[in-house]
């Protein structure tokens, strides 16, 4: 009976085997004729899933001869495994890329399509009046000038962004309600009693406080502590600002450094440091060994008012809280804070319109087909939906003004990054306990940061100048090569204006590369 | 003795032509995927692919057109190698040495200039003589006069360090300034930055003013440009011309992240007071 039993199993193993194999094949195989158009991506929010293969659906019906399979990668393997693809020759025609990534900008050079001949050209899925003389770049709302989307570097556009960006306070309403008086905004000021106003002072227990103003992670932090140092440090953007272009970078704030313009003593950076080490004291000691989920999951158990991140994350957050969550600005200091009201300058920018998740095309005999259905993800109808679909705000809106948006416009929150997670950032992550432990604090930190970012910064800016050289060998094939077509477009004359758009971009690097070792020489020559 | 009848040299003559005119349209069909492949060819260095240009350049006759595209794929081929550098230099150099003149042999000195000056250590008086040379042989040359801001930036990384003396500013001054506004607006501005790391504002408000005059930016360049002025005009306590930049920013880039900024520097600067 047993061996019987043991037969009859390998046989309907056997069927069911064949079968899933037979339905397998079906899904997968394509009809001659056939285009198949692989979009990967690492953006896993199931609302942004659901919107890819209801749009891949909606391209199929119009499109029959054409097939769409979203790939979703997790983003910790996707660096690796884009690179697997791309050197096995077996890469998806679209892929989501972003320069945070260390080397994507050369990956991204060498095997994705240069998109200018399209983006100056209409999208022809957009429905707007005056739609049809529009450029495709001018649909977006930042103008497709995201890092991501056109590499300043190779004046080339490689990338479609598909939303724009920004941070948020998230915090539970209800619980606001209930315990705070339904107070929807807080400066710093009036931020720093929530410990005490959510927490029951009758509570004899003895435990420590149950509720926490901020959920504690390394991500929430990290949008917190941005904001918090950027409203102190406001009036370094202008002293740091080495072209008085009131844009200050990581090379800015290196240099500035290395020339003793500013250290970790400073009287605004002793200010951002202290106050980054009193709001340490509204979240979990150890917060930032927490992973961002560790923080939503405080936030979604009530075990803390609020939680910080970016637009995207409220959809996710909808999903987990039980409860009614509503969104705010940061609780920074404003003017009339009696500690830190002298250092502000005005308000921080919320409105960074910055466009992320990026997509890319592949270099393929398929790769204008993969650009169209590019074009129809941005388009009116599809836009639309990614915003009905998940909430975020979506990159691509001709009509968008900012002056109508609710989000502020205020000075940059840059500041953060460029003082201490570029040229330093590995001082800074070694040393930011300091900042936050018991017995640790402002002076024990700044002393160690003034005594260690130098060597960094130096080595830094050395990879930032060979970068910079190897951007600029880069660029002269494509100047030479722009060069070679306007002689053959017939355009003999010495202002062509895309040859002179190069030579512009390569001159302005050259001119800052040469200014970077002159700087670096006379830097060496005083040690 | 075999006696051609007129028959027979008609049909023989027919052949012959029928040849003749083949071999000319293959001929003219032969340099018309030359060229084709050649255009093809510099399209896809334009897009950054060297590999796939080389393939296509490959199968060409050597023309100076084909020359300079083939030295210019060895320049693009990733990862760049002083194997690749020496043999598109080689190349360049037979392209410059023959006595015909051409738009190709200015772009070959201009190559040659920049494999000095950039791909190669320590050889900017090289790069100084090619540059010269083109501007010399070459002078309508769009790239003869890029070749001229290139100039500029070697003689500046001669200059001291420190506000520059009087004998530093005669030779600034003594500069060949380009001939089209393009490459003259980028050569006010290295000249513009250069004056900024050196502290002196004026002279630097000069240069700006003079690349915002050509009317060649666009774009975030022009945004960034109409920010600088109005700075360093601001600190000039120049208010005038302050005001002017930043409310010309304000109206052309209302989206800018700097908007509110500048409209707080505006803000200043018309109550009657300074940054």
């Amino acid at each position: 009976m047993k061996e019987r039993f043991g037969y009859g199993l390998i046989v309907v193993a056997t069927i069911v085997a064949f079968a899933m194999t037979r339905n397998n094949l079906k899904d997968n195989a394509t009809e001659p004729g056939t285009v198949t158009i692989r979009v990967a991506h690492f953006t896993l929010d199931p609302q942004f899933r659901v919107f890819l293969t209801k749009a891949a659906r909606a391209y199929e019906k119009r499109h029959p001869h054409v097939q769409i399979r979203p790939m979703d990668v997790p983003r910790q393997v996707y660096l690796q495994w884009q690179r697997t693809q791309i050197v096995g020759e077996m890469a998806p025609e679209i892929m989501q890329f972003a320069y945070f990534n260390p080397g994507v900008e050369d990956m991204v050079m060498h095997h994705f399509t240069v998109l200018d001949p399209w983006v100056e050209k209409p999208n022809p899925y957009r429905t707007e009046a005056g739609a049809d003389l529009m450029p495709w770049r001018d649909t977006f709302i930042d103008g497709l000038n995201s890092r991501d989307a056109y590499n300043e570097k190779l004046r080339a556009y490689f990338g479609i962004p598909m939303i724009v960006g920004g941070y948020r306070f998230y915090f539970n309403k209800s619980m606001s309600e209930e315990r705070l008086g339904g107070q929807q905004e807080w400066t710093y000021r009036e931020f720093l009693p929530l410990m005490d106003m959510l927490n029951d002072s009758a509570d004899t227990s003895g435990e420590s406080h149950q509720v926490m103003p901020v959920a504690s992670s390394n991500f929430s932090s990290y949008a917190w502590f941005k904001m918090l140092f950027s409203s102190v440090t406001q009036s370094l953007q202008f002293s740091l600002d080495r072209n008085y272009d009131f844009q200050l970078s990581g090379r800015d704030a290196a240099l500035g450094f290395l020339e003793g313009r500013w250290n970790y003593h400073t009287e605004e950076m002793q200010a951002a440091l202290k106050l980054m080490r009193e709001a340490s004291f509204l979240m979990n000691p150890g917060f930032s060994q927490l992973q961002k989920p560790d923080g939503i999951m405080e936030f979604a158990q009530q075990r803390s008012l609020g939680v910080a991140g970016g637009h995207v994350d409220l959809t996710y957050l909808k999903e987990v809280a039980s409860f009614e969550i509503g969104d705010a600005s940061f609780p920074v200091p404003d003017k009339a804070d009696p500690v830190y009201g002298k250092y502000v300058r005005g308000p921080l920018l919320e409105l960074a319109i910055g466009s992320s998740l990026t997509l890319g095309v592949m270099r393929s005999p398929v790769q204008e087909q993969a650009i169209d259905f590019l074009q129809f993800l941005t388009g009116t109808e599809m836009m639309a939906m990614l915003h009905a679909e998940t909430g975020w705000r979506v990159a691509a809106d001709p009509e968008f003004d900012a002056a109508k948006s609710k989000l502020k416009l205020g000075y940059p929150t840059n500041l953060y990054d460029s003082m201490n997670g570029r040229g330093n950032n590995m001082t800074y992550l070694q040393n930011s306990y300091r900042l936050y432990e018991r017995n640790g604090g402002v002076e024990a930190f700044a002393d160690l940061m003034d005594a260690e970012s130098s060597t960094e910064f130096v080595g830094w800016i050395g990879s930032q100048t060979t970068t910079l050289r190897q951007t600029l060998r880069q660029q002269e094939m494509a100047i030479m090569a722009n060069w070679a077509l306007a002689q053959a477009r017939g355009n003999a004359s010495s202002e062509d204006s895309l040859v002179a758009e190069f030579l512009q971009v390569n001159n302005r690097q050259e001119a800052e590369y040469r200014s970077i070792l002159r700087f670096m020489k006379s830097h060496d020559e005083s040690l | 003795m075999a006696v051609c009848d007129a028959a027979s040299f008609y049909k023989s003559m027919k052949y012959f032509f029928a040849v003749f005119v083949g071999l000319v349209v293959s001929a003219f069909a032969v340099q018309g995927k030359d060229e084709t492949d050649l255009s093809k060819a510099w399209q896809s260095m334009a897009g950054f692919s060297a590999g796939k240009a080389m393939k296509a350049l490959e199968q060409l006759p050597a023309t100076p057109e084909g020359q300079l595209a083939l030295a210019t794929g060895w320049l693009g081929i990733y990862p760049q190698t002083p194997q690749n550098v020496e043999r598109a230099k080689i190349m360049l150099k037979d392209l410059v040495a023959v006595d015909e003149r051409s738009n190709f042999q200015a772009a070959a000195l201009y190559m040659l200039g920049r494999i000095s000056h950039i791909f190669e250590e320590n050889q900017e008086e090289e790069a100084e003589r090619y540059y010269h040379q083109l501007r010399e042989e070459y002078p309508e040359n769009q790239l003869a006069d890029s070749a001229a801001v290139k100039l500029t930036l070697i003689t500046l990384g001669r200059l001291s360090s420190g506000s520059p003396n009087t004998e530093e500013r005669s030779i600034i001054d003594a500069l060949p300034v380009p001939r089209n506004r393009y490459a003259q607006g980028d050569f006010y501005y290295v000249l513009a930055e250069y004056y900024m790391e050196r502290g002196d504002l004026s002279a630097a408000l000069e240069q700006l003013m003079a690349v915002r005059e050509l009317n060649a930016l666009k774009g975030r360049t022009q945004a960034a440009l109409l920010v600088q002025i109005g700075r360093v005009a601001s600190l000039l306590k120049r208010p005038k011309i302050a005001i002017e930049a930043y409310e010309s920013f304000q109206q052309n880039f209302p989206n800018d992240d700097r908007k509110y900024m500048v409209s707080e520097e505006l803000k200043v600067l018309l109550s009657g007071g300074s940054s």
